[in-house]
C-alpha cells in the first residue's frame, strides 16, 4: 500500500493520529528539506517543521481530501517557512540574512551548487520556491500550483522567469556547469 | 510502514534514515505537545458548523482584526471594513472549511467564547 493510501485509509476511518503518524513517516524528511531550502538555517528549519506539524495536526480533521496529503503538508510547511522569513526580515533592515546556501550539517553542495543557491537568493520568494519545487523535487506544475495555491499558468511563468534569471547569473560568471543543459 | 530512506538530492541536502527517524519523532512530539495543550481538534467542528453565513463574514473581519499588527502599518491594505464589504458584496467567495482552515486554535476559542455567535 502506498504512503498516500495508508494515510487516506486512516483518515477515512477518522483515526487522525494514525493518519498523522503515517504522514510523518512518509514525508518528514521532505518537509524538513523544503523548510531548510527556504529558511536556509538548520535550527530555523526545525522550528518551521515543528510549527507546521502542530498546524497539520490541528487542521487535519478539516482536510477536504481534494489533494494529496503530501501536497497539503507541503503547503503548510511552505507557508510556515515564508512566515518565518517575513518575521525575520521585519526585525532586520536591509539584507535580512547573509545566508545564501543552506547552513546545515546535512548540506554538502559543491561550488556550482553554491552558485545556484546564490542565483536563487536573488529571486522573489514565489519564483524561488516554484523553481525549487520543480527543479529539485521534480514536482508537476499541478502539484506546485496546489502547494502554492496558485494557478498552473502562474507557476509556469514563475519557473520560466526563475530559469532565465539563473541562466543570466551563470552566463555573467561564464559558468556553464551541469545546469546548462538542464536549465 | 517502513521508514523511508532518503537518498542524496540535487539540492545538496542528504538526509540519512537515522536523520529521517529523528524528523518523524520531532513531528510526533509536536503533535503530542499540541494534543496536551489543546482539546482534540475535532471538538471545534460542531461549533464551526453551526455558524451562519453572517458569522462567517463576521469571523473574517475578526481574523483580519486579530492579524492586524499595527494600526498604521504601511502593509495594511485590508481593513476590517473592507473585508466586511468584500464579503457582503460577494467579492470574497469563502466557505466554512476555507475559513476555519485559516483560523488558529486561539481564534476558534475566541469565537466560541463570543456569546453573540
Amino acid at each position: 500500500m502506498s504512503s498516500e493510501s495508508t494515510i487516506r485509509t486512516a483518515f477515512d476511518r477518522g483515526d487522525f493520529r494514525l493518519a498523522f503518524e503515517a504522514m510523518a513517516e512518509a514525508y518528514a524528511s521532505d518537509f524538513f528539506r523544503t523548510a531548510l531550502r527556504i529558511v536556509l538555517d538548520h535550527d530555523a528549519a526545525n522550528d518551521v517543521v515543528q510549527e507546521a506539524s502542530i498546524k497539520m495536526w490541528q487542521k487535519l480533521p478539516l482536510f477536504r481530501g481534494d489533494s494529496m496529503f503530501k501536497t497539503w503538508g507541503y503547503r503548510i510547511v511552505v507557508n510556515e517557512a515564508l512566515t518565518h522569513l517575513r518575521k525575520n526580515r521585519r526585525f532586520v533592515s536591509g539584507d535580512f540574512s547573509d545566508l545564501i546556501a543552506p547552513s546545515s550539517p546535512l548540506y554538502n553542495g559543491d561550488d556550482i551548487l553554491e552558485e545556484l543557491y546564490r542565483a536563487m537568493a536573488t529571486l522573489p520568494d514565489k519564483q524561488r520556491i516554484t523553481f525549487q519545487l520543480r527543479y529539485f523535487d521534480d514536482n508537476a506544475y499541478a502539484d506546485i500550483a496546489a502547494t502554492l495555491n496558485r494557478s498552473e499558468g502562474a507557476c509556469k511563468a514563475n519557473y520560466h522567469h526563475a530559469v532565465n534569471k539563473i541562466k543570466k547569473h551563470f552566463k555573467e560568471l561564464n559558468l556553464t556547469g551541469p545546469f546548462a543543459s538542464i536549465l | 510502514m517502513k521508514t523511508q530512506p532518503t537518498a542524496p538530492n540535487k539540492d545538496g541536502i542528504t538526509i540519512s534514515p537515522i536523520d529521517h527517524d529523528g524528523y518523524v519523532a520531532a513531528m510526533m512530539t509536536a503533535m503530542d505537545q499540541s494534543r496536551a495543550q489543546h482539546a482534540a481538534p475535532l471538538s471545534f467542528w460542531p461549533i464551526v458548523k453551526s455558524l451562519s453565513t453572517y458569522a462567517i463574514a463576521a469571523s473574517l473581519v475578526l481574523v483580519v482584526s486579530l492579524n492586524r499588527e499595527t494600526p498604521h502599518s504601511q502593509d495594511e491594505l485590508m481593513t476590517d471594513e473592507i473585508a466586511w464589504e468584500a464579503v457582503e458584496s460577494g467579492f470574497i467567495d469563502i466557505n466554512l472549511e476555507d475559513l476555519t482552515a485559516s483560523l488558529t486554535q486561539d481564534d476558534l476559542l475566541y469565537l466560541n467564547n463570543k456569546s453573540n455567535f
